[in-house]
């Protein structure tokens, strides 16, 4: 199965379509270009015997399972750039602890002896869709909610439960979730996911491929409890931990399906993006110093995260759209003015005097396909909103 | 026949004002917010909303010139002046007005703050200076990516700053809001002899900032006329350093025109400028293709 090509990864986002199975290309090709990453990494230390049996092992679902968690995305990043700075606080001990984790979960979910030390605790797999428990001589296995029928609600792995300062979500400190909360930011979760699927059912299946595992931080009690300034709602995702993002307070009721279908969708598109920077390289070469301004937010934005918002917000305008057209978006439940107002958020960034591609100021070590991709999304939308103002009119 | 200049005003406190006659003595044509909004009528739509004129707005479009001074608007003055429009962005509100002025005579860009040439933050400043091969230094910096602390150890000197101030060049003024803890920016703070020069319209204003007298006058002139033409921006201020060693290291361009106010120069630059304009018959050259003249490689 070929690697698509960037053209092919792009097109997938402007269109909605996937006629060529490029979704699946592409995962495949970082698949075994994590693979390849992961066995450089082993090669040539002492362990490396050992840690291969342990990965031959887990056999082919369960090696694929590991290579697309999150959990080994950060140690193997972590790894290779402690490596090039001269620094070792990631180890091969703490790789054998995500083998073993997944170890666990293939003999357990497959119904075999597993070999989980009562010891240990609570394990969970490197993907954070199952924990495991050792409990009066047999292992418990606890699914983590899911919605879209892959996507796991990550409520209390470690990795959700980490505090991360450099996190807009993961800065906040956690409070627990109880099961009403838990289930809300499930349903509500879902309901976003349905709404896409049924917009822009393309779309859909790009999240359930590069979106496997949604973190959930929990910050506040209540929308009251908010501080002036402060994030209430956000949503994040850090490109090393693949197939994850990060998404704060859906728990509470004022997090609307809307919301949910927006920020699922934003995340996932960035998720989208850093699989193809994975596969075909950066889209900036250079550094990214020199900022552009974000037409949609006024603040200085490296180039590479430019590049990524004139995606995300095309791709938003889009279900958006779709969604609206459908009849969607009319029931009660929806915030119309609210809708709206975001919508044109999402399209206003693309109507400014300045191409794409004027934006960016430093255009160089940028490929060209891509340069004629941001300026063919901004021409999209302006004669989206041209046809719109065609019949200028008097009121 | 001449058409009419157009002025149209964020607010009473702009200082272009005390540069520009009153309309009653020829200035051009002056239009606030309120009233500008008030020619138009928005629908919203099935998606997006639709920008409906007035048939008031017929006249509008019998203007000329139109030095447009709103590049400052933000959501909230929007809907305090806008009754009805919901929640307008401020890129939206842009965009719907260029209907209103086909022509596309427009001195500034129809676009938020920052979304063009002539409202770009500092370091975006300098990278276009720097890569247009005009003889003028730009100041070295760095950026810290979120909210980490950038390592300054090459800069000489380096004092902190936000990178829309301007012409604010003291290490230790505010920084407010998400820009006080992330983004950190740092640059070296200037030395030398501070300069100013401005373009008003066709014709180059300078002044020293401290002292009496403007080292290599010509040179300055020369420098200011080149980046205004960059910047495709004919009514600007700019803030130079000339060094001990004799370099011309370029700060800041602003739109604002708060140091050129009281000069008696630049009032006679505009009257004489707004005289010419007015005197065209048709439309002259839109903005946006100056600019992308200047920015070919």
């Amino acid at each position: 199965m070929a690697t698509p090509s960037p053209r092919e990864i792009f097109q997938v986002v402007e269109t909605g379509l996937d006629p060529d199975g490029i979704l699946e290309r592409l995962q495949l090709a970082r698949l075994a270009l994590q693979r390849d990453r992961l066995a450089q990494a082993i090669g040539g230390t002492p362990e490396a015997a050992c840690l291969t049996a342990s990965y031959e092992q887990l056999g082919a679902v369960h090696q694929a399972r590991l290579l697309l968690s999150a959990d080994l995305g950060e140690w193997l990043a972590l790894w290779e750039k402690e490596r090039n700075e001269g620094v070792h606080s990631t180890s091969l001990a703490q790789l054998e602890e995500l083998l073993d984790s997944e170890r666990i979960a293939a003999s357990a979910l497959g119904g075999m002896p597993c070999p989980l030390d009562e010891a240990k605790g609570r394990i969970w797999s490197p993907m954070g869709d199952y924990s495991f428990l050792h409990q009066g001589g047999s292992v418990e296995v606890i699914p983590a909610p899911r919605i879209g029928d892959v996507i796991a609600i990550d409520f209390d792995s470690p990795l959700a439960r980490s505090m991360d300062y450099a996190s807009g979500v993961l800065s906040q400190p956690p409070l627990p979730l109880d099961e009403t909360e838990k289930t809300r930011a499930v349903e509500v979760l879902q309901a976003g996911l349905e709404l896409i699927d049924a917009s822009m059912p393309y779309y859909g299946r790009l999240i359930r491929e590069f979106t496997r595992r949604i973190i959930v931080r929990k910050s506040l009690e209540s929308v009251s409890d908010a501080v002036p300034g402060a994030s209430i709602f956000a949503s994040e995702h850090m490109t090393r931990q693949i197939g994850a993002i990060r998404m704060l307070n859906p728990h509470l009721p004022e997090f609307s399906a809307a919301m949910a279908a927006e920020k699922i969708l934003h995340e996932s598109i960035h998720n989208y993006l850093a699989a193809c920077e994975y596969v075909h390289g950066s889209f900036c070469h250079r550094g990214n110093e020199v900022r552009p301004v974000s037409p949609w937010s006024g603040n200085p934005i490296p180039n590479s995260s430019f590049i990524h918002a004139v995606f995300v917000y095309f791709a938003c305008f889009k279900l958006m759209e779709a969604a609206g057209e459908a009849g969607l978006l009319s029931a009660p439940e929806h915030d119309q003015a609210r809708i709206r107002a975001r919508t044109l958020q999402f399209v206003s960034g693309f109507l400014s005097n300045q191409s794409m591609t004027d934006f960016l100021i430093t255009a160089e070590g940028v490929d060209a396909v891509l340069l004629e991709r941001l300026d063919a999304m901004q021409e999209a939308i302006r004669a989206r909103v041209r046809v719109e103002e065609e019949d200028v009119e008097y009121a | 026949m001449p058409r009419p200049a157009v002025l149209l005003l964020h607010s009473e406190g702009d200082p272009l004002l005390k540069i520009v006659a009153a309309a009653a003595d020829g200035g051009p044509v002056r239009m606030g917010l309120a009233e500008l909004c008030s020619h138009v009528h928005v629908d919203h739509g099935k998606t997006l909303p639709r920008v409906l004129l007035r048939e008031s707005a017929g006249e509008l479009r019998a203007y000329g010139y139109v030095i447009n001074r709103l590049f400052d608007i933000d959501a909230r003055s929007l809907s305090a002046h806008v009754a009805g429009w919901g929640n307008l962005s401020p890129s939206w509100f842009h965009r719907a007005m260029v209907s209103l002025w086909p022509a596309g005579t427009v001195c500034y860009p129809w676009a938020a703050k920052g979304a063009s040439l002539v409202q770009l933050p500092l370091p975006t400043q300098w990278h276009v200076v720097a890569r247009s091969g005009i003889a003028v230094a730009v100041p070295r910096y760095v950026f810290g990516f979120g909210e980490s602390i950038p390592d300054t150890s090459a800069l000489r000197d380096p004092i902190r700053k936000s990178i829309w101030s301007y012409f604010s060049w003291r290490d230790g003024d505010v920084i407010d809001g998400p820009a006080g803890t992330r983004n950190r920016f740092y640059v070296e703070r200037p030395q030398g002899i501070p300069l100013l020069g401005a373009r008003i319209g066709d014709e180059i204003v300078t002044r020293p900032l401290r002292g009496e007298r403007i080292p290599e006058p010509e040179r300055l002139r020369h420098v200011t006329r080149l980046v205004s033409d960059l910047f495709d921006c004919p009514l600007c201020e700019m803030l130079f350093y000339y060094g001990d060693d004799g370099v011309l290291t370029f700060h800041a361009c602003s739109t604002r025109l708060g140091s050129v106010a009281e000069d008696a120069s630049a009032r006679a630059s505009m009257q004489r400028w707004l005289a010419s304009l007015c005197a065209v018959q048709a439309p002259s050259r839109p903005a946006a293709s100056r600019r992308e003249e200047a920015l070919a490689p």
